[in-house]
């Protein structure tokens, strides 16, 4: 069977679940003007299956309108000034709150303030500058974090706006791009105001020699969103098309993938079950709930690690987390954006691809390094802007030595530079013996083409489940599909597998 | 009502090999696949256990109460004191490429050449390739100067943890502007040439982009839990049923691994006595390393390398590599002290050089006595130049990566243990 056909294989088993996917992001903006966005979001219960089949209770976020709740929740995107309005209905039995860290004037904090058992409170502001931003109850943190109530919140700069690509079963309405270059010569990059390096940084990805495929073939810009005649990408392409999953999850699918393209969002989070249970048993960390924040954040023990909500196998396959892992060709430079949620902190290591440290807690850095591993901080730890100005270190480089709660990742996707051999050459032709090499596993055979490498974090301790099964916690994977030859997607070849 | 079940994905999932290489990384030996002409060659075999002694006072804190600490390393066959733990150092020369023959006592393993990036066979992670049975010769270039190191990838919680891992470093070639100093790789502990974008450094060469440095340093914090150290090979790993790659039975090996308690505190393989702490009285506080602290001779390396001696305008450069579980803070010298860090690299990616994919970043200074941190396989390299004679602390502090001390004062981190070593300026 050849890989790619793999998704033809074993279609039982698809009842109506919710896969953990990142769901719905709410709107659009369809206009070239700033938009009105809403969006309803209540608070729900729900068990959550862990790596090792473990139902563990968690409170999440859930989209109205959706079948299921979403752990971690729904993206919500928007374009920098866009007027968003979002209810948050509290249908738990205890009281909750719903923020958003910095994403007011000043860097302040937006806060609903405290929401009742049934009731719905409103936040409602302008979309800040371009980045990433996290969602969250900080009431009694980290205990109502932690235990599900998190989301990713990114704002996409307004030089981005467009109108999307076709949706599923909408054939026909014409997609607005302005493309990678803005009228003004540079580069469209994450953010409203990139420094002077990370904008100088974008604007050489598809310019500059040492991003190049290979001699004379350019690497391509960054694209925040998917251009209108760029095909969808595997493996979105064949969940949409074979209609592989429940039809909600492929609405979802479908309507977030224009913005994962060259884009990838990463939810990390731990779970000690001890305390979840006592949330099941109707416990909560209000006084006499039963879980003091204290006794929390001292007694922690992570036993599942979570990216987006999967563990392991179940985060690093293109078929169970395809927005999750990053699967895309040589010269197709990705961003990716990362918000920790848990109470460890992690320190994430890419293999194949040194990355670029873009932003940390939305400070765009001065100085951008090029590391293969970054620290991804927790929000207790996230130091106050003002407090970063004072710092003897300068912002820039507090935060690449400290990390924050939420880091921006560029990763060139260049030829993995320490493969020995003439760069002019194509890869697959300098490596053919890997790309045709097949192994058996336990009688069945698995190809070592394409190149697949992972993205884990190091602590290693967080590659457990259960306090052990390596490697089956905070771990994806990161797929070089092929290389682009005169501009065009060439998958490296595939061994026939009988 | 029931409440609603979110799966862990989709079941069964489509790309049943897949999956199940995954679970159960397939094996494999020969190599190398497509060769290409080495430069240079080295072997390593894994993995040889050693029993460390350890000083009564640290035998004395540690939960497992043993005397000395049985570690795993990767040794160097080709050498009679190839085994040390950290293993011994690799330093090859920028645009080498390199055979590194790798062979195994028993069971399998794999090594990862962290930050060295080459294809998926040659990465050295058992379930995006696979794990090695017999001899396997990996290959890959080393094509930028810096701060590497490589390590075991299989079980790797518990095999890194257990010590499968040494230094790499990536020399620039010698640009020929320092007749002391040989031809590259470089011996360890200097002198030598390292990449550096500082044009008004003493001896900056321009075009090669690198200065020139007297002595080297090593720091590898790192921590045993001596608990773990008595677990066996394969201890709490996953399980393989081919019938069904994702049966909840492939994942139910209820261990330990999660629950990390250091009690052992050290830098490079230099395992210092304890001054302080106990069980019940953390952090755990060991003695300063010096010049002249005993190491054992037959598995560490000299103390020298850990607490370096420069004399007045001489540089020394420091690598940092945190190897520990722990977040790492770190403190040079005293606020106020002639002992500024000028930081030039991470991760074997200098800082600044015109012209190049590391053109976005600047070298950058960590005034002496200021905190800062590292997270696990993170590295950086600084340069010192001082200007006065003195003894100057180094302090790290090895902190929970979740937990806060306890519970009546929750937003105190939870420091496992303290270990310190001095830089030694003389006239
Ligand atoms: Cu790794
Ligand atoms: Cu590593």
């Amino acid at each position: 069977m050849k890989r790619r056909e793999f998704i033809k294989y074993g279609m039982c088993g698809l009842t109506a679940v919710a896969l953990g996917t990142i769901p719905l992001p709410p709107f659009f903006s369809r206009k070239a003007e700033a938009a009105n966005l809403t969006v309803n979001l209540s608070m729900e219960e729900a068990l959550v299956e862990m790596i090792d089949g473990t139902r563990v209770f968690f409170w999440l976020f859930q989209l109205q309108g959706s079948a299921f709740p979403s752990i971690p929740g729904p993206v919500i995107f928007a374009f920098t000034g866009d007027r968003v309005t979002i209810n948050v209905t509290n249908n738990l039995d205890e009281v909750h709150e719903f923020q958003i860290i910095a994403a007011g004037r000043n860097r302040r904090n937006l806060n609903t303030g405290p929401i009742q058992p049934g009731q719905t409170a409103t936040l409602s502001f302008i979309a800040p500058d371009g980045g990433t931003y996290m969602y969250l109850d900080p009431r009694n943190a980290p205990v109502n974090r932690v235990l599900g109530l998190h989301g990713a919140f990114v704002v996409l700069p307004a030089a981005a706006r467009v109108v999307p690509p076709p949706l599923l079963g909408n054939p026909n309405p014409q997609p607005v791009f302005p493309g990678p270059i803005l009228p003004n010569g540079n580069a469209i990059t994450p953010y409203t105001r990139p420094t002077a390096q990370v904008q100088q940084l974008f604007n050489d990805l598809g310019a500059q020699p040492f991003f190049e495929v290979r001699p004379g073939e350019p690497g391509q810009f960054w694209v925040p969103v998917r251009p209108a005649n760029q095909p969808i990408p595997d493996p979105l392409r064949h969940a949409l098309e074979d209609r592989l999953l429940p039809a909600n999850e492929l609405a979802r699918l479908a309507a977030i993938e224009p913005f994962l393209f060259r884009t990838r969002i990463w939810v990390f989070n731990a779970v000690d079950p001890f305390f979840n249970a006592i949330a099941q048993a109707g416990g909560n960390a209000e006084p006499g709930g039963g879980i003091d924040p204290a006794v929390f954040r001292a007694n922690f023990l992570g036993r599942y690690f979570l990216t987006n909500g999967k563990s392991g196998a179940f985060s690093s396959l293109e078929d169970t987390a395809p927005d999750t892992v990053l699967a895309a060709f040589i010269g197709e430079p990705h961003v990716v954006r990362i918000l920790n949620a848990g109470p460890p902190t992690f320190s994430p290591h890419l293999h194949a691809n040194h990355f670029y440290v873009l932003a940390v807690n939305n400070v765009v850095l001065e100085s951008v390094t090029h590391p293969d591993t970054m620290t991804v901080g927790t929000v207790e730890k996230d130091i106050p802007f003002r407090r970063l100005q004072a710092d003897p270190l300068g912002p820039t480089n507090r935060l690449f030595l400290n990390g924050g709660s939420r880091v921006d990742w560029l990763v060139p996707y260049i030829r993995p530079p320490d493969i020995p051999g003439n760069r002019n050459i194509l890869l697959q032709d300098l490596i053919p013996e890997e790309l045709a090499t097949v192994l058996q596993v336990k009688g069945l055979e698995v190809a070592q083409s394409p190149l697949e490498y992972p993205m884990h974090s190091h602590v290693e301790i967080d590659q457990t489940a259960a306090g052990g099964n390596y490697p089956q916690g905070l771990i994806t994977h990161f797929i070089f599909l092929g290389e682009l030859i005169n501009g065009v997607e060439v998958p490296f070849p595939e061994p026939v597998i009988m | 009502m029931p409440l609603p079940l979110i799966r862990r994905g989709i079941e069964p999932p489509q790309d049943i090999p897949m999956f199940l290489k995954f679970v159960c990384p397939p094996t494999f030996g020969g190599g190398p696949l497509d060769p290409q002409p080495p430069t240079r060659e080295v072997s390593r075999k894994l993995d040889t256990m050693i029993d460390i002694p350890l000083p009564p006072s640290v035998a004395a804190v540690t939960r497992a109460g043993r005397d000395d600490i049985r570690a795993w390393i990767i040794e160097d066959p080709d050498d009679p004191n190839g085994r040390t733990f950290p293993s011994p150092i690799i330093r090859t020369v920028e645009g080498d490429i390199v055979w590194g023959d790798v062979g195994f006592a028993f069971n399998t393993h794999t090594i990862h050449w962290h930050g060295i990036e080459p294809t998926p066979m040659n990465d050295g992670v058992g379930h995006t390739s696979f794990e090695a049975t017999a001899n396997f010769i990996y290959q890959f270039a080393t094509n930028t100067a810096g701060t590497y190191f490589y390590h075991c990838h299989k079980n790797t919680v518990l095999h890194f943890e257990m010590g499968l891992y040494g230094m790499l470093v990536v020399d620039p070639p010698n640009p020929g502007t320092r007749p002391d100093i040989p031809a590259a790789p470089f011996p360890t502990g200097g002198p030598g040439f390292v990449s550096a974008f500082l044009p008004n450094f003493p001896g900056f060469v321009p075009g090669a982009n690198v200065v020139p440095y007297d002595v080297e340093a090593i720091w590898v914090p790192d921590e045993f839990d001596s608990i773990c150290h008595e677990l066996g090979h394969d201890a709490f790993m996953q399980k393989c049923d081919n019938n069904n790659p994702n049966d909840p039975n492939n994942f139910t090996q209820d261990g330990i691994l999660n629950d990390f308690i250091p009690d052992i505190f050290f830098i490079t393989g230099v395992f210092p006595r304890v001054v302080q702490g106990n069980l019940n009285n953390l952090p755990i506080i060991t003695a300063v390393i010096r010049p002249n602290t005993r190491t054992d001779p037959d598995t560490g390396p000299p103390a020298t390398l850990v607490a370096p001696t420069v004399r007045v305008g001489q540089t020394l450069l420091v690598r940092l590599l945190n190897a520990g579980y722990t977040i790492q803070e770190y403190r040079i010298g005293r606020p106020g002290d002639a002992l500024d860090a000028t930081v030039i690299a991470t991760d074997g990616r200098p800082f600044g050089i015109p012209g190049t994919e590391n053109q976005y970043s600047s070298p950058f200074v960590i005034p002496a006595g200021t905190r800062f941190r590292l997270t696990t396989a993170r590295r950086i390299d600084m340069l010192f130049r001082p200007t006065v004679p003195g003894i100057f602390p180094v302090v790290i502090k090895h902190i929970d990566w979740t937990k806060t001390q306890n519970a009546v004062v929750p937003i105190r981190e939870l420091v496992w243990g303290i270990t310190r070593t001095i830089i030694t300026v003389v006239p």
